[in-house]
């Protein structure tokens, strides 16, 4: 009984830093940008599947892509005809040395098939410039309407990601090497390493995001934008790099997590929906703004999740969303939204 | 903007509603009479879906967004498919008691999540629908599970049974027509002004004595009806159900429809849900069998036609169409009416009465010891610098906020316990920011303002019960647009007002409502000079017609031209009441003003 009780526990904590990760994807967009992203979960996708083929050492094409995307952006932005002589070197700078990292990952990626890390980064880059790239193009042009407009344009995004996905790496599920293989024993309880690796990769991310928004400028705008976004833009806060910013982070932060919990589940073109859902449901429980609630949203998910698919399988499901609308009713009575966006 | 075509109809723009049915309705009939089979199952898909997604629109205007829709769907379905084929229950029963399971869904539901605010009630709904077609799935003993719930038996009166596709397709688009006309004059009658309030400024719609808890109700309620009856319509025409239909994707497809097709309009969801299946018709013959792409390549193209539309017009096809569409309005009545206060209060009555009221916020004492009174036919000023207490005074005047210490009376009682009972009392107001629904004719926001009065429902809103009522809201819409002098402007949409011209419609709407009391917050923030001058000599005739005027004002020179007295705050603090003449001289009040 013990044994179960604490595999089911382990599960859980995995399962709900996975969530957790996510959670703080559609938290950092939705805050910036009042996108609520249905798209989020193909980033997991994305993130998986593009680790897979860069461990297999063939060229990513998605960063090749994102890289030409980039460069259409670039060569726009460069010509803005409102940028003096220096800016403008600034920007092409910049933005070259932005397109070569992506291009540079995937080729080193490509290069050294099988070594980790190189991977990791060449998928990161990637999917988080597609991330810049989703929100320059879907959400910028928009960003006055409707949140509910904007929730279904990212319904199209959303298509667009999954189609693209399946032309570009295939039906097939495709299994990827954990960090390391293995695990520890722990009396009768056998630990995977890859949970600790996700726990711990989950953790280093959420508390380097919360030290980049209190203690960098950057940070600070992402949080300004996130208050109030018409008070950000007065003073003087870049409010579409805000935008491009979260955008970025939520895409990085997802397909970390597809790329974690891949070797757990083999990488498809359908693992993103799922995961971004109950993903949903945990930002929901902490209100879709705040991190700390979330947290413990996350976890609360990822255990009920484990333990009653243990239990009640069948129910599991019922369970797992029926427990948003106490909860969503308990944190609207101690602290609402704010009521309006406009 | 300015040089679209425009119709101005004798009587209501719910004409155009029923032309616009009505050609949905031929339009669909033609393709039931005479298209292949295929057709028809496609014709009967999109009615079904346009049904529902009607509903959604409409909860979309009120200002609620659910991503639950289908559960409400799958309610009437499963319900109605259950009762008939192992219940032995008549189809026909099966049906109304489908139906009629949606709505008590949809009130339970409603009567639970619609405290939820802002992005709550979006998370809420999508919980819930995820939920219920996990709850089919998993309660497989009853509703057959995942692999369904077969051969339930066609739609019947007696022994006359619908089994003609055609017939049923023709029956589905009766219905659309029937609702998406009804809804679309809905929104331009009493409810519809009230509901579309709702979504600018509950707080404002309650002003004018809008339920606003039970009308957001009504609204959901009314959308799962809809849902619920495209449910159970489904189940009776595939004979056939699972929880694939019912689950997130048709949630957001419903969605999508609306969106698409511009949620501005119930005849948009119908745009939206036609074209949607148009779309995907195209894609299916040119991308997979002309061009032998896979599936993904649809599912891609259509999600790029999605964003690329939206991108274009975020308010969906219907906003694109709306550019060539005639709009329609409400012209001026021949007869001339008199809009005076709804009961002639009797001389020396107090229809306002402050007496030692203070209110404490925590530990800060915002207000203090304020005393007075407007009476008949008075216009009473209350003035004072920045932070003297004058919009908490307000508020405790009309009963928003409780104040710590100190009665209020209001035409001799306290204030009732409900905002939207206010104006019953003979009390409206206008506000210190503008609150008028932007998308709206300048003569509509005026007609929301008799709200009260009215006695015309949802259902004589839909069918046009209401027609004489109307005509006399209408009436006197104009006449309080005469008024104020803005008749010229009462087509336009009350976007395009500049500030001044959107408090002047602000007045006529408080006006329309007939108040004994009538409160101005600020009336005269961004009015030019001639427009203030309007206004002095504005107060001047309501006063004359019987209505007292309390108003919260900076401008000391407009003040002091129209008030009979003025009463000054300081710091929370009663400074001084008096006549104009008196204040003007006090040296305290010169003090407060210009500082020591």
């Amino acid at each position: 009984m013990l044994d179960t009780l604490s595999f089911l526990l382990i599960d859980g904590i995995t399962n709900g830093a996975v969530y957790g990760l996510l959670a703080l994807s559609l938290i950092v967009i939705y805050t910036v940008t009042r996108v609520v992203n249905i798209a989020q979960g193909e980033y997991v996708t994305l993130g998986a599947l593009s680790f897979a083929s860069a461990l297999s050492g063939s060229f990513n094409l998605l960063s090749g892509l994102v890289a030409a995307g980039l460069a259409a952006f670039a060569l726009r932005d460069v010509a803005d005809k409102h940028l003096g002589a220096s800016a403008r070197i600034r920007v092409l700078l910049i933005r070259s040395a932005w397109i070569a990292g992506v291009l540079a990952t995937a080729f080193a990626a490509s290069r050294f098939p099988g070594s980790y890390w190189l991977a990791v980064l060449a998928s990161l880059a990637a999917t988080a410039s597609l991330g810049t790239l989703t929100y320059r193009l879907t959400v910028e042009p928009v960003s006055g309407a409707s949140p509910v407009v904007l929730l279904i344009v990212s319904v199209g995004v959303y298509m667009v990601l999954h189609g693209a996905a399946v032309l570009i790496w295939g039906a097939e599920p495709r299994s990827v090497p954990p960090v390391v293989e293995g695990g520890v024993s722990l009396g009768p309880v056998f630990i995977a390493y890859q949970s600790l690796w996700i726990c711990g990769i989950a953790v280093l991310a959420m508390g380097g995001l919360y030290a980049f928004s209190e203690r960098t400028l950057m940070g600070q705008a992402l949080q300004a934008t996130a208050v109030n976004r018409v008070g950000a833009q007065l003073c003087g806060i870049p409010v579409r790099l805000a935008g491009q910013l979260s955008f970025a982070i939520g895409a990085g932060f997802s397909a970390l997590s597809g790329l974690l919990l891949a070797p757990l589940i083999t990488a498809n073109y359908d693992m993103g929906l799922p995961i971004g859902l109950k993903g949903f449901v945990a930002a929901a429980l902490g209100g879709i703004v705040e991190y700390p609630t979330a947290l413990i949203g996350v976890m609360l998910v990822g255990l009920t999740e484990s333990f009653s698919a243990f239990q009640v399988s069948a129910f599991r499901d019922v369970i797992v969303f029926l427990m948003v609308i106490p909860i969503l009713l308990w944190r609207n009575a101690v602290r609402p939204p704010e009521a309006h966006e406009h | 903007m300015s040089s679209r075509n425009f119709f101005i109809l004798r009587r209501t723009p719910a004409v155009a509603s029923m032309v616009t049915a009505f050609a949905a309705f031929v339009f669909a009939g033609i393709i039931a009479a005479t298209g292949p089979q295929y057709d028809v199952t496609l014709l009967v898909t999109v009615g079904l879906t346009s049904l529902a997604a009607m509903g959604l629109t409409l909860l979309l205007i009120a200002g609620q967004v659910s991503l639950g829709q289908a559960a409400f769907m799958a309610t009437g379905a499963y319900v109605s498919g259950i009762l008939a084929r192992d219940l032995g229950v008549p189809p026909v029963l099966a049906l109304m008691a489908g139906v009629a399971a949606s709505a008590g869904a949809g009130a339970v539901v409603g009567a639970i999540t619609l405290r939820l605010k802002g992005h709550f009630l979006p998370l809420a709904t999508l919980a819930i629908g995820i939920a219920t077609s996990a709850a089919i799935v998993a309660g497989g003993s009853v509703t057959g599970g995942a692999s369904g719930l077969g051969q339930i038996p066609p739609l019947a009166i007696g022994s006359l049974a619908l089994t003609d596709d055609r017939a049923f397709a023709v029956l589905v688009w009766l219905l659309v027509a029937v609702f998406g006309g009804g809804l679309s004059r809905l929104l331009h009658s009493r409810t519809g002004r009230a509901i579309a309030a709702l979504k600018t400024d509950p707080e404002m719609a309650e002003i004018f004595g809008v339920n606003a808890a039970r009308l957001r109700l009504v609204v959901f309620v009314v959308a799962a009806i809809l849902a619920g009856m495209s449910g159970t319509l489904y189940a009776f025409y595939f004979k056939f159900l699972s929880p694939a239909p019912f689950g997130l994707t048709a949630s957001v497809n419903l969605l999508i429809a609306c969106i698409f097709g511009g949620m501005a309009h119930p005849f948009g969801a119908v745009l939206g849900a036609t074209a949607i299946a148009a779309l995907e018709m195209v894609l299916q013959n040119t991308v997979a069998r002309m061009l032998g792409l896979s599936g993904n390549v649809e599912l891609i193209v259509f999600g790029l036609v999605l964003i690329c539309v939206l991108l274009r017009w975020p308010g969906g096809i219907w906003s694109a169409l709306l550019r060539v569409w005639p709009r329609f309005s409400v012209s001026r009545p021949a007869r001339n009416i008199e809009l005076a206060p709804s009961k002639r209060s009797t001389a020396g009555e107090d229809l306002l009465s402050v007496s030692g009221i203070a209110k404490n916020f925590g530990g800060l004492k915002a207000l203090q010891g304020i005393s007075f009174s407007v009476g008949t036919d008075q216009i009473v000023g209350l003035i004072g610098p920045n932070g003297a207490g004058k919009s908490t005074t307000f508020n405790i005047a009309t009963g928003l906020v409780a104040p710590s210490e100190g009665t209020v009376l209001l035409m001799g009682a306290a204030p009732p316990a409900r905002v939207s009972d206010l104006v019953h009392r003979g009390v409206s107001r206008t506000f210190q920011h503008v609150r008028i629904v932007p998308e709206r004719t300048v003569l509509e926001n005026v007609a929301f303002g008799a709200y009260a009065q009215g006695r015309s429902g949802m259902i004589s809103g839909m069918f046009g019960f209401d027609r004489n009522e109307e005509a006399a809201t209408y009436a006197k819409a104009w006449r309080a647009l005469e008024i104020v002098e803005l008749d010229g402007l009462a087509h336009e949409p009350a976007s395009r007002l500049a500030m001044g011209q959107a408090r002047l419609v602000e007045v006529a709407r408080a006006l329309i409502s007939r108040p004994r009391l009538l409160l101005l917050d600020e009336p005269a923030a961004g009015l030019r000079t001639g427009e203030k001058l309007k206004l002095v000599s504005l107060l001047h005739r309501l006063k004359r017609a019987g209505t007292s005027v309390l108003l919260v004002e900076h401008d000391m020179d407009l003040v002091m031209n129209c008030v009979d007295r003025v009463v000054v705050l300081d710091r929370g603090q009663g400074l001084m009441t008096g006549v104009p003449d008196e204040v003007r001289r006090d040296e305290r009040v010169i003090a407060a003003y210009l500082g020591t």
